[in-house]
């Protein structure tokens, strides 16, 4: 990108990556995140100040990349946090460890860990990295979930679904299983007395 | 780069997610339904309303240390 016109950087910048992480959001929680919405529109006031108010370009550039850089900040913290509960909803209703002949469960966490080592390591970026550093460190967990949701969920989507049957049959057998227990122990409790 | 399901969802490829206008993309995941604005991370201690605050900033950073902290379990 040198040498191109600055204000043409900061919408490739959009292109790339702020717009692609709204929209991927989106397609998951139907929902668009304020925070985005507000990191835009700081982002159009700055492009304002060069066409109305005679600001420098090279400046107003650099502002509109940092606000457009905050935006995606934004959605990849909302995306983690989102994945995060994902990831608590099949770890307590998949029995994993049926998967792949017990080799799924065991690569799931040392991924699962691998995200959470990079993105704690990203967190203590702030506030003493500039927004540039802060964000290539969460652009790279972005891409670690990104993988993940790829190799780990959408890969295994039909073997997710039967994992998840099965533990719901162990469920329920291990519930009837206690019940008919305590109801023969209480019947035999009443035979003896 | 958009992801698969985002792809699937809208039957486009990259290119063509990008040459649509914010609206369009909304349309091709949701019709004509209005569009949904939410605070993923309501300012701590905020009413009703939502402010871009360092209290929203908090709020952020507060639900991601959460987050990384149960990734880690």
């Amino acid at each position: 990108m040198e040498n191109q016109d600055p204000l043409a950087e900061a919408y490739l910048f959009y292109e790339k990556y702020a717009k692609p992480a709204i929209v991927n959001l989106q397609s998951e929680h139907d929902e668009i995140p304020m925070e985005f919405l507000l990191e835009i529109y700081s982002a159009f006031d700055h492009l304002k100040r060069f066409y109305i108010n005679d600001e420098d370009k090279n400046k107003v550039a650099k502002e509109v990349i940092n606000h457009l850089k905050r935006s995606a900040l934004d959605c990849y913290k909302t995306y983690l946090v989102l994945f995060n509960k994902e990831l608590s909803e099949i770890e307590n209703n998949y029995d994993l460890t049926l998967l792949d002949n017990g080799y799924y469960y065991p690569k799931f966490l040392a991924r699962k860990y691998d995200i959470h080592k990079n993105a704690a390591t990203a967190r203590s970026a702030y506030p003493n990295f500039t927004t540039e550093q802060e964000f290539e460190l969460w652009n790279n967990v972005y891409k670690l979930i990104f993988d993940f949701k790829k190799e780990m969920i959408e890969d295994y989507k039909d073997n997710l679904g039967w994992a998840k049957k099965k533990s719901k049959i162990r469920r329920v057998k291990g519930y009837l299983i206690s019940f008919l227990l305590g109801f023969l122990s209480s019947a035999l409790v009443s035979l003896l007395l | 780069m958009y992801t698969e399901y985002a792809k699937s969802r809208a039957g486009m490829s990259d290119e063509e997610l990008n040459s649509l206008s914010p609206r369009e993309i909304w349309k091709k995941f949701h019709g004509n339904s209005d569009i949904k604005v939410k605070s993923f991370f309501p300012a701590i201690g905020g009413g009703g309303s939502v402010l871009h605050s360092a209290s929203t900033s908090k709020s952020i950073n507060a639900k991601t240390d959460l987050a990384i902290a149960s990734l880690g379990k």
